[in-house]
């Protein structure tokens, strides 16, 4: 038997015995917690220790797990308890990340991608994560940077930072000093081992849902699951994020007002990532300082277009688009500069998938059957389901909702709560109706949407999405208001 | 014959040198002494004047190791105050960086003359080793109050943390030893947990961490 098997066993017997039962969910939790609590750690397997073979790893497993098959639940039955449910396990995921850090945290953050469906206290709790993980202590960075670079940091810098700067889900980010130049650098090193153990993690993952029925649309389920692991796969490389840096550096060379760090290819490996220091607030603390409203528009409409051109241009999707990748960079004289810093969770467009996004974009434009096709396309139906009217109703109604700043010309009011919320609701309409089979890149397409419009929304900002699009896609698209909302 | 005092250290020399060579290449079981004493050129009734067995050799030869990670650990943990966490690793990490050119050998050496199990007859340059490295990690508890908790059991109990983890490293093949390290991190923080009392809870049962969840990190997932 592989470790891997062995873990999953083990991770099987944490799971709540009932839950096939459909006994109220917070009986379940309430007891697994409980017993969980009174469990010694198992030291027994002490070399995969912090992967989904540990107790805390389990109890996130079996969050997950009881968290996907709630999604499949009938609305009513899951409503009972469940602030107090979600709240608890919140806590418990929140320990247990700060606690294992990458591998498991890895699993909150992406059950945080969600936003429409995880509660409120659950999300809040782990969009906080971001930057709020335990640092990994100097002397372990050392080892890790010698490993990695060939000498220790305080060698190879003119100066760094033994405080980390900032957590990264997989790591840490130090501010270092260049000896050559005096530059200001940041070092993000990766937490050693992590990536393996990610891997078999999601491996857990997968065999865990294996035999479990997910509703009708199972195997598009497990397409999207071969799909996110391929995406931590390309994450956990740091070389691989170097590379999207520099293509994304170089995409978004005119675009005046945004800025993307340059790779410093000496010290930087698949472990070790160095670019420059970028100097600014994430999205919390810039509001905090109270920006007028022109300012917060000129931002909003930065980061659309400038993920715009990297969708349009370079054919790359920032899917991982959260408050964290964000810099709002002090510039008094051009009223300040956006820092586009994380660039591990960049998908790069097949040619088959820009020809589906060309089509999608188009059909907005053109008429409701368009619409219909281009739907019917993103979500791979089955000739049965594209006769069912209701589904592809809401799927229309959600293409819609995405459209709407698109159609017009004007500036569009992202603030607006009614508009947010009714998406929101569209989403967990979704979801809760099963009506969840789609292409893999329509996962990320759809948590790229998701990230943006939530962090339009909380920045509040008026921007022009229509006129942006149309200025930097290639599809050439009507001047006017299309098909859309009619 | 009068051996001077010189001579006798060039010769000293020269088996070292020798065995580390033959016990790289060959590894420590596959290595005799008679090999050692031709290569060092020497009668292998002369190498048992120096060394008294071959597990003896390969002790001395770690020892100098050992030495060198201890001296340069030390300097670390004067350079800069840190956790209690962080001076136990600093102590184990500079251990093992010293001793990665005997990697292919140390498990014998462990084996033979540190194990627990091999604990009732230690050579001198063993029971140097062992006493040292067990007085800096009490000396570390002292640094961050836990002076009381240096007892026998628990000193036993990081001897056995600290030759399990270097006994996993002389086996690793993850790339660049990387488990090595994460190993270390996670065992240290276990035993640190386990000294420290747990941290206030609710009166929750589901709020007690396990033994031997770092209680720093506990601390954190408190509401």
């Amino acid at each position: 038997m592989t470790a891997t098997n062995t873990s999953l066993s083990d991770m099987l017997s944490q799971l709540p015995e009932d839950l096939q039962a459909g006994a109220p969910p917070e009986v379940n939790l309430a007891d697994l917690f409980l017993r969980a609590g009174r469990r010694p750690v198992p030291i027994g397997r002490f070399s995969r220790f912090w992967t989904l073979g540990t107790l805390q790893g389990k109890i996130t497993a079996a969050y997950a797990f009881w968290w996907l098959r709630g999604m499949w639940q009938g609305a009513d039955e899951r409503q009972r308890g469940l602030n107090e449910a979600h709240l608890k396990a919140a806590v418990q995921l929140l320990g247990t990340m700060s606690h294992l850090r990458g591998a498991v945290m890895k699993l909150g953050q992406l059950l945080a991608h969600w936003p429409g469906v995880a509660p409120e206290e659950f999300a809040d709790v782990l969009g906080r994560l971001h930057f709020q993980a335990p640092p990994m202590h100097f002397s372990l960075l050392r080892e890790t940077v010698r490993s990695e670079l060939g000498a220790d940091p305080e060698d190879l810098f003119a100066e760094f930072d033994p405080e980390a700067a900032a957590a990264a889900s997989l790591g840490q980010v130090h501010r270092a000093r260049l000896k050559d130049t005096g530059e200001e650098v940041a070092v993000k090193i990766q937490y050693p081992g992590i990536a393996r153990s990610i891997r078999d993690d999601v491996a857990n993952i997968k065999t865990l849902l294996l035999p479990v029925r997910l509703g009708v649309d199972s195997d598009s389920i497990h397409a999207q699951l071969d799909d996110i692991q391929e995406m931590l796969s390309l994450e956990v490389d740091y070389l691989a994020e170097a590379d999207n840096l520099r293509l994304a550096r170089k995409t978004l060379e005119g675009l005046d007002g945004v800025f993307v760090p340059r790779v410093h290819e000496r010290f930087t490996t698949q472990r070790v990532l160095t670019m420059d220091w970028v100097e600014g607030k994430h999205l919390d603390a810039y509001l905090a300082t109270g920006p007028v409203q022109a300012e917060r528009d000129r931002y909003g409409s930065l980061i659309v277009r400038s993920n715009m051109r990297l969708c349009y241009t370079a054919h790359m999707l920032y899917s991982d688009l959260h408050p964290g990748n964000f810099v709002f960079m002090p510039d008094r004289e051009n009223g300040g500069r956006l820092g586009l810093i994380d660039f591990g969770c960049v998908r790069r467009y097949t040619p088959e998938e820009v020809d589906y996004l060309t089509e999608a974009e188009r059909a907005t434009f053109l008429s409701r059957d368009a619409i219909r096709r281009a739907v019917i396309r993103g979500s791979d139906l089955t000739a049965k389901q594209q006769t069912e009217k209701e589904r592809i109703d809401l799927m229309m109604a959600w293409y819609d909702w995405v459209c709407e700043p698109v159609v017009t010309l004007d500036e569009f009011d992202f603030a607006n709560e009614n508009y947010f919320r009714r998406g929101m609701d569209l989403w967990k309409e979704l979801l809760r109706r099963r009506y969840v089979r789609s292409l893999p890149v329509n996962t990320w397409i759809t948590k790229s949407f998701v990230g943006s419009r939530a962090m339009l929304f909380r920045l509040g900002a008026h921007v022009p999405l229509g006129r942006i699009m149309r200025e930097e896609t290639s599809v050439p698209l009507p001047p006017q208001a299309g098909a859309s909302g009619s | 014959v009068r051996v001077t005092a010189q001579v006798k250290l060039a010769t000293e020399k020269s088996i070292r040198a020798a065995a580390r060579r033959l016990f790289v290449r060959k590894g420590f079981d596959q290595t005799s002494t008679r090999e050692i004493a031709l290569a060092a050129n020497v009668a292998v009734g002369t190498l048992f004047n120096y060394f008294p067995s071959k597990e003896a050799l390969a002790i001395a030869i770690a020892a100098e190791a050992f030495d060198s990670g201890r001296a340069r650990a030390l300097r670390r943990l004067e350079e800069r105050p840190s956790s209690l966490e962080e001076d136990l690793f600093t102590l184990i990490a500079c251990d093992i960086r010293a001793l990665q050119p005997t990697r292919a050998f140390i498990a014998d050496v462990l084996e033979a003359g540190l194990s627990p199990f091999a604990a009732r007859d230690l050579s001198s340059d063993a029971a140097a080793i062992r006493g040292e490295r067990l007085e800096d990690a009490a000396a570390a508890l002292r640094r961050h109050s836990l002076a009381e908790s240096a007892t026998t059991p628990v000193m036993h109990l990081y001897w056995a943390l600290y030759l399990g983890v270097l006994s996993f490293w002389a086996a690793d093949q993850s790339p660049k030893q990387e488990d090595t390290w994460a190993l270390l991190d996670r065992s240290i923080r276990m035993f640190t947990g386990a000294l420290r009392p747990s941290p206030q809870t609710t009166g929750d049962p589901t709020d007690r961490p396990a033994l031997g969840v770092d209680s720093s990190d506990a601390a954190e997932i408190t509401p």
